[in-house]
């Protein structure tokens, strides 16, 4: 019996320590401030200070946006010493900003891949239909590269019959694209993202394309020509994203009969981007 | 005895840590990306900078109908329109058509040498005047864009439907619309819209055998037949939000 006593008072004393032991480790770490304090000190470096000005103030704090998925930093530094609760009607706007840090489809040194289908808006005697082609490389996440293919299906419209029934003008009298080739500069300045139906949100590129081409040209001849574009790409994933595409292309060509003429096209276009190879992000 | 349990309590304790804070992790196992938790309460616009609900919008455009052969494609107009809420507006389009013709074409087919029946005048054609249509914009999408990365400006995604009139020289027709527009907003109360619309409408055809050549004896405007055709409209204004 006292043996049995005896090893239960060992084991309890040696529950005992370990218990305190521990107790003294864990109290260690939540005693270590300083070192919380330090990486505070840090992290505060790299994090948003507000500017306090001596005198002008920000007094209407509707002025302050406050959106939770927003990421506003501001570097700078505090120039009064007192509390920042004394001065919070004394907040001076933002000077730098930098809205949105980490993209989530990056685009810099990927290729990208669009195919999708297209229409000539403004042709009013054909209805032209085709694919959309390019091929990019995007150096940085502004700026990339671009060539471009667009195939053309054309068919008459119904005012084209009606002209040549009426008045025997033919169709032929009028130009029209069959084809684009050309390579554009993209620029890509705007980045955002959306809420559709209140429950996702797509995060997507802005970006504006200058180049030139040559259209091949049915029913004349000639076909340099001047490209500007603006879309959009909503991200599906890391890789996938939908595009429109809004483009210009202003062109030279001589109508068989007639003399040069300066035309122009304005092409919808949608479908979807491929990029590669895989998001590296930074 | 006691003393040396303790002591081995004690030791094993400390290799525990040790052992503990030895673990090396391969860095390719490392986390890379950062992930946002999953609500349950899925409401991803918390505090929306630019409120339209019950307010009004009026909206100065310039706008072509782009896909117009014979007449002046350009038009100026105005919307004015009340947001009933959050995601859907009622906007009244009124457009007033510029006088003339389409010079590209029209003049062209005034001078074509390969027609059988040049000169065509169609300034004999009844030519549109003004047009009035209501638009009910479904505001489905709401979202924010940074300009390299210099500020932010609020953008809405919107699908447009709408019907109305167009009134010629001689009546006016019936159409239906619709199409997709985006909003660009600088601040609380100003910015830009642009729009593109597919129409289908009612219209006098402005090709009438014998009475369109310049040699031709001048028609009367209820001679042109009626028709319905396809247009392309595109419009782009400067909206202000009250």
């Amino acid at each position: 019996m006292k043996i049995r006593q005896s090893k239960f008072k060992s084991l309890f004393l040696a529950s005992i320590s370990g218990f305190i032991l521990l107790c003294y480790q864990v109290k260690a770490q939540d005693s270590s401030l300083s070192e919380v304090d330090v990486l505070e000190n840090e992290f505060n470096k790299k994090n948003p200070v507000p500017v306090l000005p001596e005198s002008s103030a920000l007094s209407d704090p509707n002025k302050i946006e406050n959106e939770n998925s927003e990421k506003k930093i501001q570097t700078g530094t505090i120039k009064k010493t007192e509390t920042i609760s004394e001065n919070l009607d004394e907040l001076a706007p933002f000077s730098e900003i930098s809205v949105l840090q980490l993209k989530y489809l990056p685009k810099t040194s990927r290729f990208q891949f669009f195919g999708g289908v297209g229409s000539m808006m403004n042709d009013p005697w054909y209805n032209n239909f085709g694919l959309n082609l390019k091929f990019a490389y995007h150096f940085t996440e502004t700026w990339g590269l671009e060539l471009t293919y667009m195939p053309f299906s054309s068919s008459e419209k119904d005012t084209t019959k009606k002209l040549f029934e009426s008045h025997g003008v033919a169709a032929r009298s009028f130009v029209t694209v069959k084809s684009y080739t050309g390579a554009d500069i993209i620029w890509s300045p705007i980045y955002g993202k959306m809420a559709s139906s209140r429950d996702k949100i797509v995060p997507f590129d802005m970006y504006f394309a200058f180049g030139g081409g040559q259209a091949k040209i049915d029913n004349g001849d000639g076909g340099s020509a001047f490209h500007a574009s603006t879309g959009q790409i909503f991200a599906i994933n890391k890789s996938m994203a939908f595009r429109w595409d809004f483009g210009w292309h202003m062109f030279n060509a001589t109508p068989v009969g007639r003399s040069a003429q300066t035309f122009s096209s304005l092409i919808l276009s949608a479908g979807f981007s491929f990029f590669f190879p895989g998001a590296k992000y930074r | 005895m006691q003393i040396k349990l303790v002591l081995l309590v004690m030791l094993v304790s400390f290799f525990t840590k040790s052992y503990a804070e030895d673990i090396e992790i391969p860095e390719e196992e490392l986390a890379k990306e950062s992930v946002l938790p999953k609500f349950e309460t899925k409401d991803v616009v918390k505090n929306r900078i630019i409120k339209t609900q019950e307010r009004f919008e009026v909206t100065p455009h310039i706008g072509w109908n782009i896909t117009e052969p014979i007449h002046n494609q350009s038009k100026v107009g105005i919307n004015i329109g009340y947001h009933l809420s959050e995601t859907g507006a009622l906007v009244l389009n009124f457009a007033q058509f510029s006088k003339g013709l389409n010079s590209q074409y029209a003049d062209g087919l005034a001078s074509n040498v390969n027609a059988s029946d040049p000169n065509l005048d169609f300034n004999r054609a009844p030519h549109p005047k003004q047009s009035i249509y209501l638009h009910y914009e479904w505001k489905q999408f709401y979202g924010k864009i940074s300009f390299t990365k210099q500020g932010v400006a609020h953008l809405s995604w919107y699908p447009i439907f709408g019907v109305g009139t167009t009134t010629y020289d001689n009546k006016a027709y019936f159409g239906v619309d619709g199409g997709i527009g985006q909003k660009i907003y600088f601040s609380k109360n100003f910015g830009l819209r642009a729009d593109i619309k597919l129409q289908y409408a009612g219209q006098p055809s402005p090709y009438l055998t014998g009475k369109i050549k310049a040699t031709d004896p001048i028609p009367e405007l209820s001679e042109f037949k009626d028709e319905y055709a396809f247009h392309t409209i595109l419009d782009f204004g400067f909206l202000i939000m009250f």
